[in-house]
Formats: C-alpha cells, sequence, structure tokens
C-alpha cells in the first residue's frame, strides 16, 4: 500500500501541468462557493447589526422594507415627509420613551446627510447593544456644527474643526452647493461597521437654515440670507424623514404599531426593523439560492475538469498501468490508485480554495467595508460552510471511481502489447 | 362602500381629540391566512390571533341557524381554552392568565342590534374579522424560546399564519404552515 502511494505521488508529479491546473480550477470554483455564501452570511449580520434597541421606525406610508432601508441604511429614497406636528404626537405618546427624528436629502461629496437631533448620539444603539461613542470632538452644539462618521473622516481626511460644504441632493457631481453656509466638524464617531460610519450628522435646524433662501428646489437669485443671521429666523423642523422610536415596554410594540399605521391625520406605517429585515430576507433568498447554484455549477464544471483529466491520461498512461500490473498489482490496486488521485486532487483543491478565500477576504475587506459598509469578516471556515465543502467532497468521491474503473477494465494484455 | 367608509373615518375623527383614534382601516383579508404577533414582556408572553373568520367558522356573517351557531359556541369554548393551540416552551413555565375575544359573531343579540350600523358595514364588505388576544404568566421567561401552534388540524380553512415576534432582545418574523408549526426565536 505504501508502495502503491509514493508510485502514485510520483506518477502524479509526472504529469504536473495538467494536473495542477486542474487543482486550480477546483481551489478557483470552491473559492467562489463559499465565497458566495460568506458575503451572503456577512451582509445579512451586517444589516442586522447596523440598528439595535430600536422598536420602531416610523415614516410616510411605503413597503416597510422601502421604509427600513432609508431610514436606517440610507438606501433608496423617501416616498414622502412626514409633518412635525405628526412627530410631536408620536413624541408625546405614553407608550414612547424615546424617539430620534431624522431628515434626510443633503449630502457632502457622496456622502449622505441626515439632520437630527442630540438625542441621536444618547439612543442609537448598534451592534449588541452598543451606544455610540465618539472618536473625537463632542456632538453638535452650534447651528452649524455638524458630527462625522469614521469612514467620512477617514476617506475626506477631515478632522475636528475643518470646514465643510453639503450639497443639494444626493450623488457627486453637477449638485448645487450651500456653499454660503459651511459647516464645521465639532465632532468624529468611533467607527461602528454601520451606515452611521459614512454619514454626516448636523442638527435638524441647520437642515432648515441652509434652505431658508431656497423656494421651489433651487436658490432664490439674487437672495441669500447670510450665515449669521440665519439663527434669527424659526428655525422649527416642518417636516421630518422618519423617526426612530424607542418604548418604554418593548412588548407593547404591536399596540404602539397598530395606533401608528391608524393615525388619522397622516397616512403613517409604523414597521418593526427586525421584521421588516427579516422580509427583505425574504425577497432576496430567491437571488441568493440562484447564486449559490451557479457558483455550485461552477464547482461542478470544476469537477467535470478534474475527471476528464484523469480519464484522458488513462491513455497515455495504458503502459504505467500495465506494467504495475505486471509487477504484481492487482486490478483493485490500479483502481484504488486512480479513485485516490482524484480525491486528493480535490481535498487538496478545497484547502487551497479556503486559504485562497481567507487571503482575498483579509486583503480587500477594508475596501469592500469603506465602499459599501459591508463587514466581511476573514475567517477560514464555518459550520454552514462545512456542510457545503461535505457536498463537494461526496460529488468527487463519486465521480473519481469512474476513472478508476476505467482502470480496473484495462486489460494487461491492452498495455503491453504495442500498437503499430 | 367607499363614501360609507369616509364618513365613519370622519366620525371617528370627530369623536375624539386624539389623533391616534382608529380611522377604521381597511385592513388586509386573504382567506386561509392569519396573523399572530407575539410579544414577550418581563413576565408575560402576549399573543395576538387574527385573522378573517372564514379561517376559523367557514362563514363571516352572523350565525343564521342552529348549526352555526353551533359552530361559533365551539369556536369561542376552544379559543377559552388557547393553551391547547398555543404551547409555550414547557421550561418556561407559563399559564394562560386571560383571553379577549373580538368578533362580530360572537357578540350578543343586543349588542349586535346595536352595533347596526358596523355590522352593516362589515356585511357590506362581505367579509369579517377574528381578533383575540391571550394572556401568559410565565415563571421562567428567560427559559422562553419557542411556541407550538396546534390550530392547523382544528381549523382546516386555515392553511399559512404569518408570525411576527418581539422579545426585550429582538424581532423577527416567521411564517407557520401545516408543516412548520413552531415558531422559535
Amino acid at each position: 500500500m505504501k508502495y502503491l502511494l509514493s508510485l502514485a505521488v510520483r506518477s502524479a508529479w509526472n504529469r504536473k501541468l495538467t494536473l495542477g491546473l486542474t487543482l486550480m480550477s477546483i481551489a478557483l470554483s470552491v473559492a467562489l462557493l463559499l465565497g458566495v455564501e460568506r458575503v451572503r452570511q456577512d451582509a445579512q449580520d451586517s444589516f442586522a447589526q447596523s440598528v439595535s434597541g430600536t422598536d420602531l421606525v416610523i415614516g410616510a406610508r411605503t413597503s416597510p422594507v422601502q421604509l427600513m432601508l432609508y431610514a436606517v441604511f440610507h438606501i433608496g429614497d423617501a416616498t414622502n415627509n412626514i409633518h412635525w406636528q405628526t412627530y410631536k404626537d408620536i413624541a408625546a405618546n405614553p407608550l414612547v420613551a424615546w424617539t430620534i427624528p431624522v431628515s434626510m436629502g443633503d449630502s457632502h461629496r457622496g456622502f449622505p446627510v441626515v439632520g437630527t437631533t442630540t438625542d441621536y448620539f444618547e439612543h442609537f444603539h448598534y451592534g449588541e447593544s452598543e451606544p455610540l461613542t465618539f472618536g473625537s470632538g463632542k456632538p453638535f452644539a452650534g447651528l452649524f456644527d455638524a458630527v462625522i462618521g469614521a469612514e467620512v473622516a477617514d476617506h475626506l481626511g477631515y478632522r475636528v474643526g475643518d470646514k465643510i460644504t453639503l450639497s443639494h441632493g444626493m450623488g457627486d457631481i453637477g449638485l448645487t452647493e450651500h456653499a454660503d453656509k459651511p459647516f464645521t466638524v465639532s465632532g468624529i464617531l468611533a467607527r461602528t461597521g454601520t451606515p452611521v460610519d459614512r454619514t454626516v450628522h448636523v442638527s435638524l435646524e441647520a437642515i432648515e437654515a441652509i434652505h431658508l433662501d431656497w423656494q421651489g428646489g433651487a436658490k432664490i437669485p439674487g437672495f441669500s440670507i447670510p450665515a449669521q443671521y440665519a439663527s434669527k429666523f424659526d428655525l422649527t423642523p416642518k417636516e421630518v424623514t422618519a423617526i426612530l422610536v424607542g418604548l418604554k415596554n418593548r412588548a407593547g410594540v404591536f399596540k404602539m404599531q397598530r395606533d401608528v399605521n391608524e393615525y388619522h391625520t397622516e397616512p403613517l406605517l409604523a414597521v418593526l426593523p427586525g421584521v421588516a429585515l427579516d422580509q427583505l430576507w425574504q425577497v432576496v433568498s430567491v437571488a441568493e439560492r440562484a447564486l449559490l447554484a451557479v457558483s455550485g455549477m461552477v464547482v461542478v464544471v470544476g469537477l467535470c475538469g478534474l475527471i476528464a483529466v484523469i480519464l484522458a491520461s488513462l491513455n497515455e498512461r495504458r503502459r504505467e498501468l500495465a506494467i504495475l500490473r505486471s509487477v504484481g498489482a492487482r486490478p483493485m490496486d490500479v483502481f484504488l490508485l486512480l479513485s485516490a488521485e482524484g480525491l486528493f486532487i480535490t481535498v487538496s483543491g478545497i484547502l487551497i480554495g479556503m486559504a485562497l478565500l481567507t487571503a482575498l477576504t483579509a486583503t480587500f475587506a477594508p475596501i469592500i467595508q469603506s465602499h459599501y459598509g459591508l463587514m466581511i469578516a476573514p475567517r477560514f471556515v464555518s459550520y454552514d460552510e462545512l456542510g457545503l465543502l461535505g457536498i463537494v467532497m461526496g460529488v468527487s468521491l463519486l465521480a473519481s471511481l469512474a476513472p478508476g474503473y476505467g482502470a480496473y477494465r484495462l486489460s494487461l494484455a491492452d498495455g503491453l502489447t504495442p500498437r503499430i | 362602500m367607499f363614501r360609507k367608509s369616509i364618513y365613519f373615518a370622519a366620525l371617528a375623527a370627530l369623536a375624539s381629540n386624539s389623533p391616534f383614534v382608529s380611522a377604521h382601516e381597511l385592513g388586509a383579508h386573504v382567506h386561509g391566512v392569519a396573523s399572530l404577533q407575539i410579544a414577550v414582556d418581563a413576565n408575560t408572553l402576549t399573543l395576538d390571533f387574527s385573522g378573517p373568520l372564514d379561517n376559523l367558522l367557514g362563514f363571516e356573517h352572523v350565525p343564521r341557524n342552529a348549526r352555526q351557531q353551533a359552530a361559533v359556541k365551539n369556536m369561542a369554548d376552544n379559543l377559552n381554552k388557547a393553551d391547547k393551540f398555543f404551547v409555550p416552551s414547557a421550561d418556561a413555565q407559563c399559564m394562560l392568565q386571560s383571553v379577549k375575544l373580538d368578533s362580530l359573531v360572537l357578540e350578543s343579540k343586543a349588542v349586535q342590534d346595536k352595533k347596526e350600523k358596523s355590522r352593516q358595514h362589515e356585511e357590506e364588505r362581505g367579509h369579517a374579522d377574528f381578533d383575540g388576544e391571550f394572556v401568559f404568566v410565565c415563571k421562567q421567561i428567560a427559559k422562553l424560546h419557542d411556541l407550538d401552534v396546534k390550530l392547523f388540524d382544528t381549523y382546516p380553512n386555515l392553511h399559512q399564519i404569518k408570525v411576527e415576534v418581539a422579545t426585550q432582545k429582538k424581532q423577527s418574523s416567521a411564517t407557520l404552515t401545516p408543516a412548520q408549526r413552531r415558531v422559535s426565536w
């Protein structure tokens, strides 16, 4: 048996180029399969980590998933804003412990600007109920103060005390600037791994102030209210985009949800963030399964390549196998030799694929984090992934039997008779 | 029908200064589907089960004959023993404390007459709903992690229950069917 193994290794080494390439294709396909599974898992975790302790998200009536996406993740748009009076009614509801109003629509060099109150820094929690902390500086106090997320600070190189200008609307270029009313960075939040890192926070009054001399979505030509006079105006917000609500008794959430959904002066929607996320995953799961199926097929293609290479090598190895037989190897030994080769390559392919994926995630995690706000944790293998790898192993074991059987069937005479 | 519901909305609005008064919303009404909201508190488990009456009775109007009357009584008797249908984790030692049932068919004749208007409203819609609130008190609420729902055998018209769960720690959702009768959190 030992001889057989060393023979198998040497024979394989002799064909290192073709086998090496096959090995690479299996490693890549395994890395793809695990990568798809990992991104799916991490995306779900990362979304779930983004909001914690918020019982309800309230906004204008729309789909629960959409409300959740724009209020917490700043993805997509609001269908409508809600009146300030509505916000005050909700905040005054006896079931409510705290509220965080958010007002969106402006941006700063591609990063969303959120108008809110200082309650945000006190009550907004992420992960396992962790509060926001300041890396440097403090919450906004003055009218034109801004608090920026860690990613905004890193990407644009801002420090406390820097001046920034907000733009009207979302996007990078071609936006009208609120250049006459610059903001001062008053604080930088510590990194959270959530959309907060990519957000610029200002007060609701500041949002009113920068739009004082605006009408119908554009600046009024020849009319401008200088920043130092802005605070003389009534800056009570007129509307907000959404409200995050924490309740005194968390189990009262369904009653509060019904109350809000039946609020009669304005059509409102209250969603439970956890429930809305679950609904989102249900929708997305179709696409996820498709992706998993495609990457599964890539693995199958890789394994087919492996079998094809080994089967093709049978022809070249006719003589080699026949000599083995002639010096005493039984047909069963030849069968094992060939099957072991296939299995060995698959196992090595899986190991190399996992190493490759770990290296790739370690390299690209910071880039993905900063561009998409998605945390991909480099880890070697998880329990779910073991299941997938088990399936790959099983399929490869079955597939490797084919060349083994082919070799088993080759007769001694067939290989030793030189063909003319 | 629309005019009528607007009329009711206006009436409701006039009746109170609070903006949180129901404006008689027309909720979704899909036969075969019910909703179950599970709220877990410091020591209580509150279930709110609602959906079309058809799921439980097979009809959606005031009972018109003895058989229908018996069906209504049977439903009420069953649901008053809600711990037979909703079974929380055994370790949590939960006891059914109160049951509140609310549906057009469960009201006494006098009340039904009194509520002529809203009855007409529900009947004009051609649909009626059922709403039940079940409160359990649990000794070991920390050990409460799942709930078995055993309604599907008794009520074959019920095919799907959309479940929402809110606990002190997390919120989630699930769908129960005759093949999946346990919700865990």
